[in-house]
């Protein structure tokens, strides 16, 4: 596997200017992956070996913006599910390295972690995996802001189903832990705005001076006072918030076992069918190879071509689809009662901020 | 009979959209001629042979009609009266058209699992064939090696697969009303021969679960087989 990594701006601070380039390059990276530019290759066998000195928090969230081929709802919602298969990897990645603090992967960026890496899938066919990665401090810094490019090549493809794409997930580690480890550390201090913007967006007066925000940076201005009622009851909720999230994260685990395999052969039957594509269209130049060829061969092969990946695939989405229907449906146990949560994980997630806002609001009455 | 302006604007829709796509491609003839109207097809299929075309006797029937047009034409030749028509497909031609036939009515179980959005027929040892409507009439999906156009035209669900190398598979499947019984007729057509070999297979339904067991066949479980009351 070769990984690729475009690195598309330096370490800055969030600007209008910068959003709209980031989108517009967003929208170049997706359609011409493969643009020399500023692409640097970082090398084959990457392995992880970054140092991270301050134990923080990781929220990794995750959307795909895979074109959706066939157009069908069954390949969006194998689309939504490979996305957190992805998020998943990059996770076991980050777990690799013990100075880590707890590392989730949450169905929206959180400013509960210090840190969050924001995920978005470009391309993935099992031959070429493009992944935009942009990490920001719970402060709003954006430390960085990557598209991370990795090939696959037919020997990444083994018996024993290791990813095809490893070096792609140890390069991003890499990268994070070294921009981690270049900056003061400062965990406290962010452990204490991430408390403070937590409250802002839950319960908005709670403590409203105690945050200053200036142009999308986000600082401490005072500290609450560690007994202070609102806090504790703050700590409560965020406790209950990543009960919530822990729960997701099960069952995400559940799933992830039980589509790896049908994945990896979807990836394998992927990539072999997009080879032997290319292999053709070489082969159609030379006319000599196409005189040796039968017609029946010709056809025979490009039925049994598209009935493999159809039955690869096939497999694939439904299985995507049986576990989805199972994980519709999620139970929290928490403030002494079981709160029964449905649909899917984004409205389950915003069901469970209500219901804790609701929590909140019954206490502060109190 | 009269049809609401809905209905009349839906049927003009579909018919447009039919006629713009037989523009763009002229190897898709196949028009939607009728406003959907699903039925169910759900359930469990097994091929019944003595219904069932025999690809034998289809190879022969086309390559009479082949015969039959090469006299017309040389006949009209005779006259003096040219023929601009696409050349004749020769007997290897017919013999791969057969041979992919073959191959692509294989499989002699189905199941259909069908909701409001969506149908599937799984067939035993291929791929499944996938359809969702949203009740305009024709689905269009774009695949790495080809294009599928499916949808209802009328009580009769289609699929027509244009393949590379000039590969057209058509798939119609209806069920009976008075006998129970599911008619899969398949055309099968080459871009050197536009002579499509079409197959009528007949199936019956069954029950899967009256033997007691039943197994299923996937790609990372293997075949699996359990006992099911």
């Amino acid at each position: 596997m070769m990984a690729i990594l475009g690195n598309k701006w330096p370490v800055s601070r969030p600007h209008f200017l910068v959003l709209s380039l980031t989108v517009l390059l967003s929208h170049m990276a997706l359609a011409v992956p493969t643009s020399d530019g500023d692409i640097r290759v970082v090398g084959q066998s990457v392995r992880s070996v970054g140092n991270t000195p301050a134990r923080l928090d990781v929220g990794i969230s995750v959307n795909t913006k895979v074109r959706n081929k066939s157009g069908t709802d069954m390949e969006a919602a194998f689309r939504e599910t490979e996305a957190l298969l992805i998020g998943q990897r990059l996770r076991g990645e980050l777990e690799r390295n013990d100075d880590w603090g707890v590392i989730r992967l949450f169905p929206e960026p959180s400013v509960i972690p210090q840190l969050t890496v924001k995920l978005s899938v470009l391309v993935s066919d099992g031959r070429e995996l493009v992944v935009e990665a942009v990490v920001r401090a719970v402060s709003g810094e954006t430390m960085l802001s990557s598209v991370y490019r990795d090939i696959s090549v037919n020997d990444d493809y083994t018996s024993d189903k290791t990813d095809p794409f490893a070096d792609l997930y140890a390069s991003m580690v890499n990268d994070i832990a070294d921009l981690v480890s270049s900056t003061v550390n400062r965990e406290a201090y962010l452990r204490t705005l991430s408390l403070l913007r937590y409250a802002s967006e839950l319960v908005p007066d709670a403590f409203p001076d105690y945050l200053g925000q200036e142009a999308g940076l986000y600082s401490v201005r005072r500290e609450p006072s560690r007994e202070d009622p609102m806090l504790i009851r703050l700590h409560r909720l965020q406790d209950y918030e990543l009960l919530f999230v822990d729960t997701i994260d099960e069952q995400l685990a559940n799933i992830s076992r039980e589509v790896s395999d049908a994945y990896y052969l979807w990836m394998k039957a992927s990539k072999e069918q997009l080879d032997w594509l290319d292999l053709r269209r070489e082969r159609g130049v030379n006319a000599e190879t196409l005189r040796n060829e039968s017609t029946f061969t010709r056809l025979q092969a490009v039925y049994a071509a598209h009935r493999s990946l159809k039955i690869h695939e096939q497999e694939l989405f439904e299985l995507v689809l049986e576990l989805e229907n199972e994980t519709r449906a999620t139970a929290v146990y928490a403030n002494e009662q079981v709160f029964k949560l449905s649909g899917t994980l984004d409205q389950q997630y915003q069901e469970w901020r209500a219901t804790l806002r609701r929590i909140n609001d019954l206490e502060s009455t109190l | 009979m009269t049809v609401s302006t809905h209905k009349l604007w839906r049927l003009l829709g579909i018919s447009w959209l039919a006629l713009s796509l037989g523009c763009v491609q002229e190897r898709h003839t196949e028009a939607v001629t009728r406003l959907a109207t699903p039925v169910d097809m759900t359930g469990h299929w097994e091929i019944d042979f003595a219904r069932s075309d025999n690809l034998q006797d289809q190879l022969s029937a086309i390559a009479r009609r082949v015969q039959r047009e090469a006299v017309r034409r040389a006949r009209l030749a005779e006259e003096g009266r040219g023929y601009a028509g696409s050349p004749l497909p020769g007997q290897s031609d017919l013999v791969t058209l057969a041979r992919l036939a073959e191959i692509i009515t294989e499989p002699i179980l189905l199941e259909v699992i069908q909701n409001d959005a969506r149908i599937r027929v799984k067939r035993e040892n291929s791929f499944a064939l996938v359809c969702e409507y949203d009740g305009s009439g024709l689905s269009i999906t774009v695949d790495t090696l080809g294009i599928q156009r499916c949808g209802w035209d009328g009580d009769q669900l289609f699929f027509v697969l244009e393949l590379e190398e000039g590969l057209d598979v058509t798939h119609r499947l209806s069920r009976s009303d008075k006998t129970d019984m599911l008619l899969l007729v398949t055309s099968v057509e080459t871009a050197s021969t536009r002579f499509p070999l079409v197959v009528s297979q007949y199936f019956t339904s069954y029950d899967p679960d009256a033997l007691g067991y039943r197994c299923e066949r996937t790609l990372t479980r293997g075949k699996v087989c359990s006992t099911r009351q």
